[in-house]
């Protein structure tokens, strides 16, 4: 619908690139994602990238970083490089489906908290009150030692301490959805409640049901990082958070060890920490109109006139 | 007042409505404000009546009575002569394809990621209507709420219209299911003044076209003029004149619908120093003798609903002055 | 020639958007003598908003002033320092914004809020200027026992009058209100519209009136300007441009008006859509929806031609002695 138009102005048309970055939020949002599908890619191709098996025993115990082994060799005398690219399977697989977990409950509990109100509403928002109130480490903690410590605990206890928090926020936004007039003209047309939640209410509260999401990737894997480094995950698994226990445990931070033991894997967790931060701060940006104040207003935001060709304004007005 | 014949489109008959000021345990705390008190009105088939008040008045509640969206606590709200009041919901459904609401809004009131084809086609999803030949029943509806050709709207996105055409978006998802009654609750107010006159032609020829009649919600005086057959006057919860445009206009029988007029026509606003906030005055009487010029001592005995004249009705005890 | 309270001459201000640059207001001059009320009338898009922050320098980035001046009281307030702008807005020049009266500081009474206008420009004790904030908010209508209410107790015309109370505060020479009276009911426009009219006489106060209502500009204006499309298409006295218009536009505007006098279907609309600034249109920015256009409205732009005492409209119908 826009013609083409003749531009007085020397910027020429480059190969078609990705839209630019409206403001500095979305460009921190482009780093992060990057950053994360870094990590992912090693997620999934750790067995091409990693030099050794990392449960066999393939060098001597407390190897110093060698040209064998980039990183050293922990206590058993596995390499610890081959840990760390393994231990980003189980770091990110634990973070996600927590995460995953946790959200599920959490919009079902705030959506349905929301919309329908009364009774339900109270019952569900004492629950949620209760859960916020007790403090989510000890929480954690408990719940650990009371359910054992293996993978699928991991993931349950999690979720347990970190589901409440997204369906307070949730259930806030799906009572001013619920308000909004294209929600009551759906009502006034005589849409059923499933209707109304699955075409309206849904759809307005989904892109923060993806920043709650990216929020919770984020503390999950934190938790697990110091659940693991608790000595309170599963053990035997390779995740950043068991390398970093068997590093304290046997004594890393009384040696130099500490330097190839400990840093690069705490660096991996800071850096993946610091992605999800930036998508989640792009994410927030975009879902919450008050922080787009720097961003450059699309038309639509001008009361979306019908699309009309624009003629630019010859630079020279324009004084930069 | 109006006698319920039977043949309406839509009557109210004494409803009255009141909200409760909810305390920590759901148990009443506040006291309850009165919505809607002791309102009988008819809406006949193909004929717009125009529910003019201020803030306050009643008239947003009084739509979504008609609509089955709240439920009255007394009185009968009829639907082509049928009692809907304290029915289920199913029924009201049912009844809801007769009738059809559009609102103030047009940026709020039509889902921003929706197509306009979607928009228009809900209400035959939601009753479930055969999916064949919908696309021809949106683009008839499209046509005649103005928007034609209809194809060249009916895949856009609500944010690439003007106010003006989403609003006849609204329109045409009002008429989609043929309705018989349309409420309308300030579908003009948010538009540029010289798009508001094409919407009401519109909704003009589709009352002659279509015989639909409309329950047209306004605080403008000289639209509801331009558009209504009847008007009735709200002030506080209940309904102090009612009559045909004309006469209402020319021979306005209720202080309150001559200050209103006087404050349209000049400057010369012939009241009482305004009641400080927007509460309503308790106990009995006439609700307007705060504000009223003309008060006597009857007015402490609330005022009923008089006939003055064929089609004409006031709620005051001075009705048997002239103005 | 006495130089008048507000000279603008040939503003112009733009927004950059992704789409292109949306020109709001172009090429606007008018002035307002001293005690003189100046309507402006127009509907979305027309730039009248734009117009009025754009004096007070208020526009800010996508939104930039790309020439003209504005002298007021002599002096050219764009030559000024910016951060000395300050002491001019709700001083010498106040302002009304849209919506005002939802946008009181909700932990804030009537009279707090008026005082702390007067305490942000003069330096006086705070009794002092509760003092003062007290009696100005008497001057507009509002009981002593109510100035210490809340935003939230007051009703939306009681919460205009604090916000013209505000802007009254340190007694401007010039205020600038943008839709004052939208958004209220009928009896209190006309009631709000009588203070504004009251206050105006007894002070002395120059305003600008800025709304898509002419009627109600009409009732307290002594001259209107019609915007349209970031443009100035007629400027008159009040009673002229509302009972004789010159300009297509103006006329259509009244046309599409219904009135409580007359006959009831006397009612016409102007086809199409408002254009905005954002659709670049070569030549007068009405001409396509215009009854009367002719080649030249789709060329050139109109330029302002005086087709009455006093009065000039920008239509290439009026060129030359017609």
């Amino acid at each position: 619908m826009v013609a083409a138009t003749a531009t007085t102005t020397s910027r020429r048309r480059r190969l078609p690139q990705w839209p630019r970055a409206r403001s500095a939020g979305e460009r921190l949002g482009r780093a992060g994602a990057v950053i994360l599908v870094l990590f992912v890619l090693v997620a999934v191709f750790a067995p091409l990238l990693a030099p050794y098996d990392p449960k066999a025993q393939t060098g001597l115990p407390y190897q110093a970083p060698s040209a064998d082994h980039l990183l050293g060799t922990n206590d058993i005398g596995q390499d610890i490089l081959s840990e760390l690219i393994y231990g980003t399977r189980v770091s990110l697989a634990i973070g996600f489906l927590a995460a995953l977990l946790a959200i599920v409950v959490g919009t079902l509990v705030g959506v349905v908290s929301g919309y329908f109100g009364g009774l339900v509403d109270t019952l569900l928002m004492r629950f949620v009150d209760i859960t916020l109130a007790l403090p989510f480490l000890p929480l954690l903690i408990v719940l650990a030692v009371f359910l054992g410590r293996n993978i699928k605990t991991t993931v349950l206890v999690i979720s347990v301490v970190i589901w409440a928090r997204p369906a307070r926020i949730l259930r806030s936004q799906v009572l001013s959805a619920r308000e909004r007039g294209f929600v009551q003209a759906a009502r006034a047309m005589g849409g059923r409640p499933r209707h109304l939640l699955r075409r309206h209410v849904l759809p307005a509260v989904s892109p923060l049901i993806i920043a709650q999401f990216v929020r919770a990737a984020n503390i999950a894997i934190l938790l697990e990082a110091s659940l693991s480094f608790l000595g309170l995950g599963d053990v035997t698994a390779k995740s950043w958070g068991t390398t970093l226990y068997y590093a304290s445990a046997r004594g890393a931070f009384l040696t130099r060890a500490w330097l190839w033991w400990v840093v690069p894997t705490g660096l991996a967790i800071s850096v993946v920490v610091v992605a999800f931060a930036f998508i989640g701060y792009a994410l927030e940006e975009r879902a919450d109109p008050r922080l787009r104040a720097r961003r450059l207003p699309t038309l639509a935001q001008f009361g979306g006139a019908p699309t009309v060709a624009t003629t630019p304004v010859p630079e020279e007005v324009l004084d930069r | 007042m109006s006698t319920v014949t039977g043949t309406e489109v839509l009557a109210f008959v004494d409803v009255s409505k009141s909200f409760q000021g909810r305390g920590v345990l759901g148990k009443a705390r506040r006291p309850a404000i009165v919505a809607v008190r002791d309102v009988s009105l008819a809406v006949e088939p193909g004929t717009a009546v125009g529910l003019i008040g201020e803030s306050g008045s009643g008239k947003s509640t009084l739509a979504r009575l008609a609509l089955g969206l709240i439920k009255p606590d007394g009185g009968e709200v009829r639907i082509a002569g049928r009692n809907l009041a304290g029915a289920p919901e199913r029924q009201w459904r049912e009844a809801r394809r007769a009738v059809h609401m559009i609102f103030q809004d047009p940026y709020d009131s039509l889902s921003a990621r929706m197509r306009v084809h979607d928009l228009v086609a809900e209400p035959l999803v939601i009753h479930g209507m055969e999916r064949a030949g919908r696309r021809a029943q949106i683009l008839a509806a499209l046509e005649r709420a103005g928007l034609r050709p209809g194809e060249e709207y009916i895949d856009r996105y609500p944010h690439e219209l003007s106010g003006g055409q989403r609003q006849r978006v609204a329109l045409a998802r009002a008429l989609v299911l043929e309705p018989r009654l349309i409420v309308a609750d300030e579908p003009t107010s948010m538009l540029d003044v010289s798009l508001r006159a094409g919407l009401l032609r519109t909704m003009l020829e589709l009352r002659a076209n279509h015989g639909i009649a409309f329950l047209f919600i306004t605080h403008d005086l000289a639209l509801a003029r331009y558009f209504c057959d009847r008007l009735a006057v709200m002030f506080r919860g209940r309904l102090v004149e009612v009559g045909d445009t004309d006469a209402v206009v020319a021979r306005p029988a209720h202080p309150y619908t001559r200050a209103l007029l006087q404050a349209v026509r000049d400057l010369e606003v012939p009241e009482a120093p305004h009641a400080a906030t927007a509460s309503p005055a308790p106990g009995a009487g006439c609700p307007y003798r705060d504000r009223c010029l003309f008060t006597h001592h009857a007015c402490t005995e609330e005022p009923p609903l008089r006939s003055l004249a064929p089609g004409h009705s006031v709620a005051c005890h001075l009705d048997k002055e002239k103005p | 020639m006495t130089a008048r309270l507000l000279e603008v001459d040939g503003l112009s201000t733009v927004y950059q958007t992704e789409r292109g640059t949306i020109r709001a207001v172009q090429d606007v001059s008018f002035g307002i003598e001293k005690g003189e009320v100046l309507g402006i009338v127009g509907e979305s898009g027309c730039g009248k908003t734009t117009v009025a922050m754009s004096l007070l320098r208020l526009i800010k980035p996508p939104g930039k002033i790309v020439s003209g001046s504005v002298r007021f009281e002599g002096e050219n307030l764009f030559a000024r320092k910016r951060a000395t702008m300050r002491e001019v807005r709700g001083a010498r020049i106040a302002m009304v914004p849209q919506a005002a009266m939802h946008a009181l500081d909700p932990v804030r009474s009537a009279a707090t809020s008026v005082a702390e206008v007067i305490l942000a420009h003069r330096d006086v004790h705070r009794r002092q200027a509760r003092a003062s904030a007290a009696r100005l908010l008497e001057s507009v209508g509002i009981p002593q026992d109510r100035i210490g209410a809340y935003p939230h107790e007051l009703s939306g015309g009681m919460r205009q009058r604090v916000v013209i109370a505000m802007a009254l505060a340190n007694d401007p020479s010039l205020v600038l209100a943008d839709e004052p009276v939208t958004g209220l009911d009928v009896i209190v426009q006309a009631q709000v519209l009588n203070l504004l009219s009251d206050l105006r006489q007894r002070r002395g106060l120059a305003m600008m009136f800025i709304s898509h209502d002419i009627r109600a500009v009409s009732k307290i204006s002594d001259r209107i300007m019609v915007m349209y499309g970031g443009r100035v298409v007629e400027e008159g006295p009040a009673a002229t441009v509302v009972h004789a218009p010159k300009h297509p536009y103006t006329q259509g505007l009244l046309a599409a008006m219904p009135t409580m006098e007359g006959p009831r279907g006397d009612v016409q609309s102007i086809p199409g859509e408002v254009t905005s600034g954002t659709d670049q249109l070569a030549g007068c920015p009405f001409h396509p929806r215009c009854p009367s256009a002719m080649d030249v409205c789709g060329r050139e732009q109109p330029a302002a031609r005086r087709v009455g005492p006093d009065h000039r409209a920008a239509c290439h119908l009026y060129e030359g002695g017609r």
